[in-house]
């Protein structure tokens, strides 16, 4: 198991983690929520990097030879993508501690919020596809890190004919 | 280097989206009448509920309600693609 699907495993983990917190206003506060959704954006920017061959793989051969369940993944995570701008956009427009905290006021108006949530709505449903279309590969990497390590059978030969020569 | 230049793809992608979102967002809430209740006032506040120290600690039900949707989904989509598999293989076999 590389060391970069460990990295990618666990920064999915806490990235998927963080979303549930932030997607519960009213138990972290205000604040909280604004800052790790902040913070949840520089996540989805590292999530992105650490799968940059694949994105520019399908992106180049998309419309040639992809199969089918590659080109769905491809543009599921464009929605996914698409939806997560929405949200951190909305959010920034609604927001009472980010914003002002850098200077800056924003006309306030009740249409973001309800895109906000409406936006929400859907990067859940979409996170649901993400999940189920990248189970196998999840459920892969924890049995492989949780197997237990079985030393090589191929040495053992080797060391018994030694201990043989050994004692003749 | 190269990293840099990704990120730099990666936020100039996602300004073009957010500037398009912006755009059909704006338009669409200009066209709307003004006396609708989408203009907030200055002085008002979100609901009770979404002021912050309300009432202590609360339960998570948000995340809950999350996780249960993408539980919910992805269960569904699972077995989806499962059937999908065995019925591509059954046509396999039948050929």
């Amino acid at each position: 198991m590389s060391k970069q699907n460990i990295t990618k495993l666990f920064l999915d983990l806490g990235t998927f983690t963080a979303l549930l917190i932030a997607s519960a206003p009213h138990f972290t506060g205000g604040t909280i929520h604004e800052w790790l959704g902040v913070a949840l954006s520089g996540a989805i920017v590292v999530h992105l990097l650490l799968n940059w061959n694949w994105v520019v793989g399908i992106t180049s051969r998309l419309f040639t030879k992809v199969a089918k369940g590659q080109r769905f993944n491809y543009f599921l995570n464009w929605s996914l993508f698409a939806s997560g701008i929405m949200i951190v956009l909305s959010g920034l427009m609604i927001s009472k501690t980010v914003v002002p905290f850098f200077g800056l006021s924003l006309p306030q108006n009740m249409s973001w919020r309800e895109l906000h949530s409406l936006s929400t709505n859907i990067l859940m449903v979409l996170m649901g596809l993400h999940v189920a279309v990248h189970w196998t590969w999840i459920t892969n990497m924890f049995k492989r890190m949780f197997a237990p390590r079985v030393a090589p059978r191929v040495a053992v030969p080797a060391l018994s004919m030694q201990r043989k020569g050994a004692q003749s | 280097m190269k990293t840099i230049f990704n990120i730099l793809v990666i936020l100039v992608v996602a300004v073009l989206v957010g500037g398009l979102f912006y755009g059909v967002a704006t338009a669409t809430s200009s066209g709307a009448s003004q006396s609708s209740m989408s203009e907030r006032p200055a002085d008002d506040q979100f609901s009770p509920r979404d002021r912050e120290g309300a009432g202590g600690i609360q339960f998570p039900a948000d995340s809950v309600k999350n996780l249960a949707i993408i539980s919910i989904i992805g269960v569904i989509c699972l077995n989806a693609i499962k059937w999908l598999d065995r019925k591509k293989s059954t046509v396999k076999v039948a050929q």
